[in-house]
């Protein structure tokens, strides 16, 4: 297996929020809702604004799939995304307190959980996840987390540590080059 | 990327029964939504499209191309256009939002008139196209006979197509004979143009948005110019270069704006004041000797007027640390770093155009530009955002039918019309249609309310409802983008993207080029406005017969865009402007001042800045901060309703005439916080963007940003509502508190009103429309003062 990630790079995230609307408006997310969120950070003393995109993190240790009492939340073998059974869902809501990242929300129509999927119905057709191909700052990339990693630490930039507990995220942040 | 496979079964399980899915026909939920024109953000994937059409953006000036994904006749999705070179593929919220813009449960649906008092939605009754129309010819004609030609006033808008915006109301006002027709320039954009053209010989900027050229200098200074919210398209491709090739970037701006958490450098300047950092980095420059003498000599006129000007003025980095807030040290580098790199771009907007002393704050920066020798080659120059376009062609109007007007325009900016419609005077105007948001976007809101129920009539053009239907006699609800086809508008650099026409208008409304033809009509020009035009490809076929912005020409490139100047048919597109080699389209030399050079100051330029009582290198402040802080400041000698003088620097209107005053102090008490007002966030355009939930929410609130310090002093905490009262009146906001802003200065964002989903009554009702820059007659968005308090 592969696991499959989105790399945020924070110096080139640029606050815009297309990510959020592009998931919208592929994914079908209503009002209110969010799939993937940009998230401020304001500027404290010598640190600048900043801007951090959330998707699902899609970790190695779910901690939505752990709170799932109908197994509807599962890992996908091949590329590590994680992912929603929503026939099995009965709307419980455990794992949108479960997540640590606030990635998991509720779709009170359908009453069931909804979560960004990497945009497994592209990547089945060979595309990129919506966000990422419109990111205006490229900012957002999307391939094999070790590659990606790889490739930003030969370009001198540091991985940000994120995770909460044992989750591990495999979606992953490279630091600003200045605080 | 790799391509992963994912079989069928397993998708379709983790989607669920009732989403569509890619690849396959439309379910009952589709269907039910086409009825209902629900946006498809609330039904699952986007279904795969049967057909992707290559357009463009109708919201701002980055011009981006676009993929159109089609399915069934409905609009589902779109993308960007990976062969846009501009764009590399990547799109904004609003761009993609487009689809939004057509599927919403607010649009307009029907022609309305006004049956019953102004400021209620029950006034308006729905009538025909043929009653709205017929009625409306009948009394623009009355008005024409009755006061003239002149007491007609068109604001035509910027989100109009440009075929109908630029194109069919010019012809409609060579008919009628007002010189009263105006774009949002004067509220936008139009003093970078003025300055530009007053000192290069044309408006544009010198740049291509390409990484090669805006996106390949070593240096930038962005002065009063959010660009990641205004054109956050070409500013993510710039901050990749940036990040790649370790540019520097240094952000001027009372707030710590998108653009300014990516800077190097932020300095937070005194607003207003930008024309004093100019001003004192030339004269440092100039004393280190680090000016350009052999580009000053062979391509620069009146250096050593302004050399002379500056010393006597003793316009000194110490001078302007006074007056800006930015350390002497600081300017001096800046300063420096600026004459010694070649490629250095320095990039100006609304923050220096919403400002009394705009036009010319435009014109130090292309001083200082000049003198450093930063023209004629890529990646280098001074530019300003939005500076006006490139000539597309017109329909020609036989030299018989054109009506000239006898009476000289009442100014350039259309806040200029509202003193004469409520007084007479200089004259009256009678009739005022509008294809965009006067009361939310114009200065004093309060003032402009009044000025309706002095007209004979006035026609409102729209998409959205906003405070305007429930005011204007008539509200016609115009067809978006896809619906109406033509060109989406200029891009800063110069460039149009043709919309082909997609699906069919829905509800009833027309296309603003199918309204203006059937107007002209009924006025009896139908020799002129033919029915063939009301396909954009026939009409663009005709318009661009003198020009090369051919449909042919449009639809060989892949992106579907052209870039100006085009003069003839066969003229090549042009990259770069102001080089040896190119210069500029159509015009004579590099630079096509009369002298064929860059005219810092001449005989003649000093003679029309002297008819309105100005210098061409004074510094002043806005009034309200003149007052507050003692600085020099306009005094009008000319309101809306006297004569003035003629201008001699924007074409030939009324200008009015001002003394810049020094006051020996402070001349008013009381208001201790400055005010600027601006874009919101990248998700939002003006009032437009607030009727599209998905980007609405995004930003839903006017807020009042303030320095925690201020807000701990007032005793505000985040979120609360505040009031702001300035001179002209208060408003409300929500507290963003935010250590990114000046201790003295509170950010709240334009383009809010009562009337939208969230109701923010407009910052707009605390700005005056009055003190406007004389010279570009911009007004003066920017430069206030207010107090805060917590409601």
């Amino acid at each position: 297996m592969s696991q499959y990630a989105i790399m945020v790079d924070l110096e080139r995230c640029i606050g815009c929020k297309s990510c959020e609307t592009s998931c919208k408006l592929e994914n079908g997310v209503g009002e209110g809702r969010y799939r993937t969120k940009v998230v401020l950070t304001e500027p404290k003393g010598n640190e600048r604004l900043g801007f951090m995109s959330m998707p699902c993190m899609h970790c190695e240790n779910p901690a939505c799939q752990k709170s799932c009492p109908t197994g509807a939340i599962s890992k996908r073998y091949e590329d590590g995304i994680v992912l929603i059974d929503k026939s099995r869902c009965i709307g419980c809501r455990y794992c949108v307190w479960a997540c640590p990242y606030g990635a998991m929300n509720f779709d009170a129509e359908k009453m069931v959980a909804d979560k960004c999927t990497y945009c497994a119905h592209r990547l089945a057709k060979g595309e990129e996840p919506a966000c990422v191909s419109k990111c205006p700052g490229y900012a957002l990339n999307f391939g094999k987390k070790d590659e990606l990693a790889a490739r930003a630490k030969s370009e001198g930039r540091k991985l940000r540590g994120i995770s909460v507990g044992k989750t591990n995220p495999s979606t992953f942040y490279l630091e600003r080059l200045r605080p | 990327m790799d391509k992963i496979r994912l079989s069928r079964r397993t998708f379709l399980k983790f989607t669920g029964a009732a989403t569509v899915v890619a690849g396959m026909p439309l379910t009952a939920k589709g269907a039910e939504n086409f009825q209902t024109h629900k946006p498809y953000t609330e039904s699952g994937i986007a279904p795969a499209p049967d057909k992707v059409v290559t357009s463009g953006c109708m919201w701002c000036q980055n011009g981006c191309s676009m993929k159109v994904h089609v399915r069934g006749g409905r609009i589902v999705n779109i993308y960007g256009n990976p062969e846009d070179p501009v764009t590399g593929g990547r799109l904004c919220p609003k761009g993609q939002n487009n689809v939004n813009v057509l599927y919403n449960k607010y649009r307009l649906k029907a022609p309305l008139k006004r049956v019953g008092p102004r400021g209620k939605a029950e006034s308006y009754q729905e009538i025909s196209w043929e009653q709205a129309l017929t009625e409306i010819a009948e009394k623009l004609k009355a008005v024409k006979e009755k006061y003239g030609p002149e007491a007609l006033a068109w604001w035509v808008a910027g989100r109009s197509e440009s075929q109908a915006r630029s194109g069919l109301s010019g012809t409609f006002q060579k008919l009628y004979g007002t010189p009263h027709r105006e774009g949002t320039g004067p509220f936008c954009n139009f003093s970078g143009g003025a300055a530009s053209n007053s000192i290069l010989g044309h408006n544009n900027p010198p740049w291509t948005y390409t990484r090669e050229d805006f996106g390949g200098a070593d240096w930038y200074m962005f002065v009063g110019s959010n660009m990641a919210a205004t054109k956050p398209i070409m500013f993510g491709a710039l901050n990749d270069e940036r990040i790649k090739r370790k540019a520097k970037v240094i952000v001027v701006d009372p707030r710590m704006s998108e653009a300014g958490s990516r800077a190097d450098v932020w300095l937070p300047i005194k607003p207003s004041t930008d024309m004093a950092l100019a001003l004192s980095m030339i004269y440092h420059i100039i004393e280190k000797d680090l000016h350009n003498k052999e580009f000053i000599d062979k391509k620069v006129l009146g250096f050593d007027k302004l050399k002379a000007f500056l010393l006597e003025k003793k316009y000194t980095p110490e001078w302007a640390e006074k007056i800006t807030g930015i350390p002497a040290k600081t300017i001096k580098e800046l300063a420096e770093e600026y004459a010694k790199t070649e490629k250095a771009i320095i990039m100006g907007n609304a923050g220096l155009s919403h400002h009394t002393n705009a036009m010319l704050t435009h014109r130090t920066f292309y001083m200082l530009a000049a003198i450093t020798g930063h023209f004629g080659k890529p990646s280098m120059g001074y530019g300003c955002g939005n500076n006006g376009g490139t000539s597309m062609g017109s329909i020609s109007v036989p030299k018989e039918k054109e009506v000239k007007p006898k009476k000289q325009r009442l100014g350039k900016s259309p806040a200029a019309w509202v003193e004469p419609m409520i007084t007479g005077k200089p004259y009256p105007i009678k009739a005022f249609m509008s294809m965009g948001n006067p009361f939310v976007m114009w200065p004093d809101q309060e003032r402009i309310r009044k000025a309706l129920d002095h007209l004979e009539v006035s026609v409102y053009f729209s998409v959205f409802p906003s405070v305007e239907t429930t005011y204007f006699d008539y509200v016609l609800p115009s067809s978006p983008w896809t619906e109406s086809g033509g060109v989406g508008p200029v891009s800063d650099e110069r460039r149009f993207v043709f919309n082909p026409q997609i699906i069919q208008p829905l509800h009833q409304a027309k296309p603003e080029r199918w309204i203006f033809i059937e107007l002209g009509k009924k006025m009896g020009w139908g020799d002129i406005f033919k029915d063939e035009y009301k396909d954009p490809v026939k009409l663009q076929k005709t318009m661009a017969k003198k020009t090369g912005f051919s449909p042919e020409r449009f639809f060989a490139k892949k992106e579907g865009a052209l870039r100006g100047p085009l003069p003839t048919p066969d003229a090549p597109e042009i990259g770069t402007l102001y080089t040896e080699k190119h210069g500029v389209p159509g015009k004579k030399g590099q630079f096509p001042r009369p002298s064929g050079k860059i005219e810092i100051w001449t005989e003649a330029l000093e003679k029309a800045f002297k008819a309105q009582g100005l210098n061409p290198f004074e510094f002043y402040a806005d009034p309200e901060i003149g007052m507050k802080d003692g600085l020099p400041y306009l005094e009008y000698i000319d309101d809306d309703t006297s004569e003035g003088v003629t201008s001699q620097l924007i074409g030939k209107m009324r200008a009015r005439r001002v003394k810049v005053k020094y006051p020996a102090g402070p001349e008013i008490k009381g208001f201790d916080t400055y005010l600027t007002t601006g874009r919101p966030s990248a998700s939002q355009f003006h009032a437009g963007t607030h009727w599209i939930t998905i980007l609405n929410e995004q930003m839903p609130d006017q807020y009042c940003m303030i320095h925690p310090e201020k807000a701990m002093e007032l005793g505000i905490q985040n979120g609360d509502k505040v009031k702001i009262e300035g001179l002209k009146g208060h408003v409300f906001a929500k507290a963003w508190i935010y250590e990114g802003i000046r201790k003295d200065t509170v950010f709240v964002p334009n383009g809010y009103s009562a009337e939208q989903p969230t109701g923010w009554k407009s910052i707009n009702f605390i700005t005056n429309k009055d003190k406007r820059c004389p010279i570009s007659d911009q007004a003066n968005y920017k430069g206030l003062i207010c107090r805060v308090t917590k409601a």
